[in-house]
């Protein structure tokens, strides 16, 4: 009878497991790929109450999600290793809760928020020049006559980006990506005038190594 | 018994599971057809709006110059919008798109230009209509392509999607597209260079600046003239140069030891070592200077930096800094193309942003005309539900990059919407209405 016990929970376990991963909506919290300054604070607060023993490095890692979900056991939160709204009020990092969701004081236009929302999932471990270089590539092509003619054609258009087909442009943008957006609208444009970029160490097309370069700017080249 | 009771879970398992998987197959395949449905809406649209604009422009070869011609010249311009953003959206790689969109969108654009011609009773040149023949002539290389491709998709020999679920094209499908749109290429079907007063005009990609910039100096002098210009002698890197289209040298120079995160990025020409661009990434603490001391030290250091005549127009700030900009002015006349930007940190009034690209692009001694029609003459074409608060002269950019001198007149509604309209100082025609859109920390200061 025990033995069918322990049957049963595995079962409804298999079930919670599946359905589960099926009916995992997106949030905003910061979990996996969020901002580092972000995670930083996370792992600092969790550091000095003993739930975590790992560097403060501001990267999400599997002993931050484990760190997490002891805190929120310990806490009769639910345990989802995720800081949502909830666990972080619980953690008194209600200041993190505010930038998952507007951007600190200025409203944002639709178009810069798109922009930076495509920074920030194309490069967000790029220098700040290099980030304003790629915004400054999407505005350059939505000048040329070989692109679409709006900001989202641009960034929508099938296969332009690696962030828009893995859906990291989902991802909330810091206040650096927002920056750079702002800074590329205004006219700032580090590429010297490039419509394509690509990493040399992972680019497979033979194409886009034949356009003259402009410039290098972190794991970039910047080409014409 | 208990055996029983097994045996029962796992079969309420393993129906549950199936349910859930037909369920998920479904929705897989609903979103499949709904993709698909997606790409061959676009790919008809693109077909129908190849067609119309071959149709039109065939029509408009054999048309008189009246406003029947101006009107098929509006349709091609109307078509092609349809057509780029259709071909756009197709599942193709946008490097083997790009020329058949530069030939759909530059078509549209060049028949608008053409079409204005038409409205200001300008004479149409034989050279537009060549040019309008060979730009028939490419379209029509497009559409004929496209049919093709059609045909396929038609008879199943090729499909959107590929089997094994994914969203994008099959490579053979894809390699075959490919070919059939890169195939199209400007030089092979003797697509002609269109220069002409639009914004996708040819001539603009290769205009250099319109001043001369100097002697060529080498990074040692250009290091110097870096350090002169930022007033202190942090310790500047040479990184890689830029190419681009005025060829510079690039400094970088980390803020201090403490910090080495924090850089501020320098470009200066080769040619007459000036500066055109400052980016910073430092990240700036909360304001505790005022806007007009913000301004007073952007404009101190253009000052410094030897930039006479600017007078502040705009402003904005985010992420605690404010970016002003200046224009200049060349006997009291506002020149719009000559734009500089600066970037002032409001936590300390440092200089964290500099814009002079655009500048030394289209800075040069003009010889500006005197205006044809007086102010007076000018204003009488404002629309009179305008309260004209302030009016001056001005030279504004044109989109093909040519100038143009302007009257400015600033009015309000009466339902205090604000509106800057422009009239040609030649003709005493409008020119160009900006409406102004009031957004949070940023400032109008005509």
């Amino acid at each position: 009878m025990h033995n069918n016990k322990k049957l049963v929970i595995i079962c409804l376990l298999i079930f919670t497991f599946v359905f589960g991963i099926a009916s995992n909506a997106f949030a905003a919290s910061i979990y996996y790929g969020s901002d580092s300054a972000s995670v930083k604070q996370v792992q600092q607060k969790l550091k000095n109450w003993g739930y975590y023993d790992g560097a403060v490095d501001g990267i999400f890692g599997i002993k931050t999600e484990k760190a997490v979900r002891w805190f929120q056991s310990k806490n009769g939160l639910t345990v989802d290793g995720k800081c949502g709204k909830e666990t972080l009020t619980a953690m008194g990092l209600t200041d993190l809760i505010s930038k998952s969701t507007s951007s600190g004081g200025t409203n944002y236009s639709d178009d810069v928020y798109l922009l930076a929302r495509c920074i920030y999932g194309e490069g967000r471990g790029e220098p700040y020049t290099g980030q304003v270089a790629i915004a400054a590539v999407i505005l350059n092509r939505v000048e040329d006559s070989g692109f679409p003619n709006s900001i989202s054609g641009v960034i929508y258009q099938k296969g332009a980006f690696d962030a828009v087909s893995d859906g990291q442009i989902n991802l909330t943008p810091n206040q650096s990506a927002l920056n750079a957006a702002k800074d590329a609208m205004n006219g700032w444009d580090p590429s010297g005038g490039a419509i394509y970029y690509y990493n040399p160490e992972t680019a497979t097309n033979k194409w886009i190594r034949s356009r003259p370069i402009i410039v290098t700017i972190g794991k970039h080249v910047f080409c014409k | 018994m208990s055996k029983n009771l097994v045996i029962g879970i796992l079969a309420v398992a393993l129906v549950v599971l199936g349910i859930w998987g037909y369920n998920t197959n479904e929705e897989g395949t609903s979103y499949k057809t709904l993709v698909t449905n997606t790409y061959e809406d676009n790919f008809i649209t693109l077909q129908e709006s190849l067609k119309n604009m071959e149709s039109s422009l065939s029509k408009a070869l054999v048309a008189t110059n009246d406003s029947y011609l101006r009107n098929l010249l509006l349709d091609v311009w109307r078509y092609s919008i349809s057509g780029s953003t259709a071909v756009n959206n197709l599942p193709l790689s946008h490097v083997s798109l790009k020329e058949s969109c530069e030939v759909i969108t530059q078509a549209g654009d060049y028949c608008y230009s053409v079409a204005q011609k038409v409205d200001s009773n300008t004479d149409i040149s034989e050279e537009d209509m060549n040019n309008l023949q060979k730009i028939k002539d490419g379209v029509y290389t497009i559409m004929k392509n496209v049919e093709s491709l059609s045909e396929k998709f038609q008879n199943g020999e090729i499909s959107f999607l590929r089997e094994d679920n994914d969203f994008y094209l099959s490579d053979e499908t894809e390699n075959e597209i490919d070919s059939l749109f890169s195939g199209i290429n400007k030089s092979s079907m003797e697509y002609p260079k269109l220069i002409y007063d639009g914004p996708f005009s040819e001539g603009l990609k290769e205009q250099g600046p319109k001043m001369d910039l100097d002697e060529k100096i080498d990074d040692e002098k250009a290091k110097e003239l870096v350090a002169e210009f930022l007033d202190n002698d942090k310790d500047l890197q040479k990184t890689t140069d830029d190419d681009g289209i005025i060829p510079c040298y690039i400094f970088e120079s980390k803020a201090d030891e403490d910090n080495k995160e924090t850089y501020y990025r320098i470009k200066i020409s080769k040619e007459g070592g000036h500066v055109l661009q400052i980016v910073s990434n430092r990240e700036i603490a909360e304001q505790k200077l005022s806007l007009k001391d913000a301004q007073a030290k952007a404009k101190d250091f253009l000052e410094k930096n030897g930039f006479k005549n600017m007078s502040e127009n705009y402003y904005e700030t985010y992420g605690n800094k404010t970016v002003f900009n200046f224009v200049y002015e060349q006997e009291n006349i506002i020149i719009y193309p000559d734009l500089v930007k600066v970037q002032v940190a409001l936590d300390n009034g440092e200089i964290v942003g500099f814009e002079a690209s655009t500048y030394y692009m289209s800075h040069y001694d003009r010889d500006i005309a005197t205006a044809n029609v007086s102010m007076q003459q000018a204003q009488k074409n404002v629309s009179s539900s305008l309260e004209i608060t302030s009016k001056k002269l001005a030279v504004i950019p044109l989109d093909g990059g040519n100038e143009v001198l302007c009257y400015e007149f600033k009015g309000k509604t009466k339902d205090d919407e604000w509106y800057i309209v422009y009239i040609n100082a030649d003709t005493g025609k409008q020119q160009e209405i900006l409406k102004i859109i009031e957004a949070n920390e940023s400032v109008l200061t005509l």
